[in-house]
């Protein structure tokens, strides 16, 4: 399965730059050269939410606390090997320890039981993250089918990370399972816990595009500074040029 | 050259005092008042944050009718947020082509949005605490203090949250942003109107009728009423 989404990465990748891009002038953003074509994307996959995942994340949610629990702990489980070789790969050595040992104690469960339940858990890092330690530039905003939203960077990170995830090679009894179910159960989960949130951007939003391409960014700028208050994100540039300019 | 005659006119109106000597008191003084100065920004936007929270559940905890939900959101939007400058910088580039009609227009309908959001949303708040974790300076115009949100039900995962002031001299200290796990309201809000405005072809009426028509939305949905 995360084989097939990688392919489809790839495929989608050139497909998109193939897309004519917008002139600077006519961007909505800047980061967003391919906004045609990328709408369209976001609306097939709007579309695939209406009738696949919001259902079934809708079921996930009727589901025993305790079941929801152990997928959301499952999905987690699954990307702490990417974890671990990507904190190696930017230095954060503690956190590629704690990956590594959450990987293999709750691998007892499979992932499914979280039994070093303690407030250290390790840092989601992704090769994207990787890419930018290394200060490799962003790249345009690209939404992938199925995928979503990203930059070329952060694809080009996910599909690193979907090749060289161990999971998806070892041919152990119920790792089969294992890479069959990780991407669905993580896509599930993921809706699921953050329902509301996602229903309010797209019912509610005044242009749902904008407001997910928005967040993405935000996003994503708060996962690589790791959550530091003390780092001056984009945002804080933004806020001190508004109010340096005279407003 | 020019310092020995600038040192020999310092020592001549100062009495005789080495110019090292004044260099050091101004170098002191100056090191002196400025964290003082930024230290009464960080504590009066911690002070004010501080107030509204302490606002806001004096005001749940009365239970408050729709209106006055409506009437105390009013007076926390005009007196701990800079309205204006929340306007402003939520247009974005726009508002600096926008004539005076379509600012006012813009601000009405931007106000309602607010106002019927927080119609269906204030109650929620009864069951969140704030924790100040901590509050620092942003350049000379913005203090960012920052804090933990913690649902007391459990049913929410603790947040970071973080309030951007408007520090700007012989100004009171007001609001202009708040922002949870990184992301920005206002940032948001700035990048959603701007592709608005420029997915109809640069027409600002465009991002006042989409804001009406959002306020009416939200005012009809399930659970504002």
């Amino acid at each position: 399965m995360i084989l097939r989404l990688s392919i489809l990465t790839i495929a989608s990748a050139l497909l998109v730059s193939g897309c004519s891009s917008l002139p600077a002038d006519q961007r909505s953003d800047a980061r967003d050269p391919y906004e045609t074509s990328n709408r369209q994307i976001f609306a097939f996959n709007m579309g695939v939410d209406d009738a696949v995942i919001e259902p079934a994340a809708k079921g996930y949610r009727k589901l025993p606390e305790g079941v929801q629990t152990a997928l959301t702990n499952h999905a987690q489980w699954t990307s702490h090997p990417s974890t671990a070789v990507n904190s190696l790969l930017q230095g954060k050595l503690e956190n590629a320890a704690l990956a590594t040992v959450d990987f293999l104690i709750n691998g007892l469960t499979l992932g499914l039981a979280d039994l070093t339940d303690d407030a250290d858990d390790p840092e989601r890092e992704d090769f994207g993250q990787t890419l930018t330690a290394w200060s490799l530039p962003e790249g345009s905003y690209v939404v992938m089918p199925l995928l979503g939203p990203g930059t070329t960077r952060s694809h080009t990170g996910f599909l690193v990370d979907s090749i060289t995830n161990p999971l998806g090679y070892s041919g152990v009894g119920g790792v089969d399972v294992i890479r069959v179910t990780s991407a669905p159960v993580s896509v599930v989960t993921f809706r699921g816990n953050q329902f509301d949130q996602i229903n309010d951007i797209k019912y509610n939003a005044t242009d749902p595009y904008a407001r997910t391409r928005s967040l993405y960014f935000q996003y994503r700028e708060g996962q690589i500074i790791d959550g530091d208050l003390n780092v001056s994100t984009a945002t804080d540039d933004a806020f001190d040029s508004f109010l340096n300019e005279g407003n | 050259m020019v310092l020995t005659i600038f040192s020999s006119f310092i020592k001549t109106i100062s009495g005789g005092v080495s110019l090292r000597h004044i260099l050091l008191k101004i170098a002191l003084i100056a090191l002196l008042v400025s964290p003082a100065k930024a230290n009464d920004r960080v504590d009066e936007s911690v002070a004010l944050i501080d107030h509204l929270i302490g606002h806001i559940h004096s005001v749940i905890s009365n239970d408050p009718s729709e209106e006055e939900v409506l009437k105390e959101t009013n007076y926390i939007i005009d007196n701990y947020f800079d309205y204006d400058l929340v306007a402003r910088f939520s247009a974005g580039q726009a508002w600096r082509s926008a004539s005076d009609e379509e600012r006012e227009a813009y601000k009405i309908a931007f106000r309602q949005v607010m106002l019927n959001l927080a119609k269906t949303q204030f109650k929620s708040l009864a069951t969140l605490e704030y924790f100040p974790k901590q509050a620092v300076p942003k350049g000379d115009l913005l203090v960012v203090a920052s804090g933990i949100i913690h649902d007391k039900t459990g049913q929410f995962a603790d947040a970071t949250i973080s309030w951007r002031v408007s520090t700007k001299a012989n100004q009171p200290v007001k609001i202009i942003d708040i922002e949870v796990e990184n992301i920005s309201m206002l940032i948001t809000r700035q990048q959603e109107h701007t592709a608005i405005i420029q997915q109809n072809g640069g027409s600002f009426q465009a991002l006042i009728d989409a804001l009406v028509q959002q306020a009416e939305d939200i005012d009809k949905s399930p659970s504002a009423n």
